[in-house]
């Protein structure tokens, strides 16, 4: 089967020893639970730094650590652009994603979202239109070398057709700020925890 | 509309399925590609001038089959199949600090009555340039149909008014589990 494919349900009629209306059903099972539900997460390996201030910027994903559409004939995967999702299979969404920056001497606010843009397919969002969703905003300390993290979780507010993206935006009051990879030691119970990634799945069928 | 929750038979060794299995299989995966979920977003800034909990209004629903968003009640989605439900929501506080946190509220076929209040979810902006609060996470209590959810905003003192700067106050309700 060439890229995925939302499942029809199907239905028996009395007696009914199809087989392929018991693969229809295994596939709906197979899309629900298993390895074909479209889902990814992508992480950065990399600091970026948010060139211009008020700005939202979209941030480069280096490390794509799971795209399950990636390996399916005749898609191009999630994430292969690395920067955006490019949603192959139509649906509704849910997206996560965390972002950290350093502080500076001077507090600066921190924001993040995220943006949908339409890809040709999409009755609801027409080519090359856009909208934000999601959207969370803190205030760092204006203490250097110190780290903010912001959370953000949303589902797409329209249904997402293929060749849609979903990039990940930040937006600092300050210039040159840095989206950093990982949490430094300031408390050292702080490293390892809040990785800045990009994370979605299909949650349900929609048009 | 409320949907029924799917029953999926047992199936015993050398039973043979019939298509009533086959078909409450079926519907099992009918409903979980389908499950309730309910997304509304606000158009218009919401002045809240009182000191306690207020409930964040919407005017927009985003997607609502299964009927949570009633404009009646603006400030609620209300729960039409029962289940464990995972809440994702955001209000625009603009540039004052503010509280938000949810607010279930039982209705008449919750087995403990109806009117009973949990407040959980609380959660503290500061008043800065971009006070975008939000959160996601499971309502602690199962959902029976008729109880509601509601995100509640609270400013310590004086009025503040949400803003619409990037994107309106938003919530969505999505079922997760028997």
């Amino acid at each position: 089967m060439s890229v995925t494919v939302v499942p029809t349900v199907p239905a028996f009629a009395t007696n009914d020893s199809s087989l392929t209306s018991i693969e229809d059903l295994a596939y709906c099972l197979r899309f629900l639970v298993g390895d074909i539900r479209p889902a990814w997460h992508a992480f950065t390996i990399n600091a970026r730094t948010v060139a211009s201030a008020n700005t939202w910027t979209t941030i480069n994903f280096g490390t794509i650590a799971y795209d399950s559409e990636a390996n399916v004939p005749g898609s191009t995967g999630i994430m292969a652009s690395a920067s955006t999702a490019q949603i192959q299979t139509q649906g509704i969404y849910a997206v996560e994603s965390c972002a950290t920056a350093v502080a500076t001497s001077s507090a600066f606010y921190f924001d993040l979202s995220f943006l949908m843009t339409g890809g040709g397919n999409n009755p609801n969002l027409s080519t090359g239109s856009t909208r934000r969703f999601g959207l969370r905003g803190n205030t760092t300390l204006a203490t250097a070398a110190t780290q903010v993290t912001v959370c953000c979780a949303d589902t797409t507010p329209v249904c997402a057709y293929p060749l849609d993206t979903i990039a990940m935006q930040v937006r600092a009051s300050a210039a040159s700020v840095v989206v950093q990879t990982n949490m430094s030691p300031v408390p050292a119970y702080n490293q390892g925890r809040f990785v800045t990634n990009f994370s979605g799945h299909w949650i349900r069928v929609g048009s | 509309m409320a949907m029924t929750l799917p029953d999926v038979p047992s199936l015993n060794a050398g039973y043979v399925a019939d298509s009533t299995d086959m078909n409450a299989m079926a519907y099992a995966a009918q409903f979980a590609l389908n499950k309730p979920y309910s997304r509304v977003h606000a158009t218009t800034t919401q002045t809240i001038t009182s000191t306690t909990g207020t409930p964040v209004n919407y005017d927009t629903i985003d997607f609502d089959p299964d009927g949570m968003y009633s404009s009646g009640n603006p400030g609620r989605l209300t729960v039409q199949t029962p289940g464990y439900y995972k809440f994702r929501q955001m209000c625009n506080c603009g540039n004052v600090g503010a509280n938000v946190y949810m607010l279930v509220t039982t209705g008449s076929n919750n087995p403990i009555g109806a009117g009973n209040t949990f407040t959980q979810y609380s959660g503290y902006v500061l008043g800065t340039t971009n006070g975008a609060l939000g959160g996601s996470g499971i309502l602690d209590a199962y959902m029976f149909p008729g109880d509601y959810c509601a995100v509640m905003l609270l400013r310590p003192a004086g009025t503040m008014t949400t803003v619409l700067t990037d994107v309106g106050s938003w919530f969505s309700l999505e079922w997760k589990s028997m």
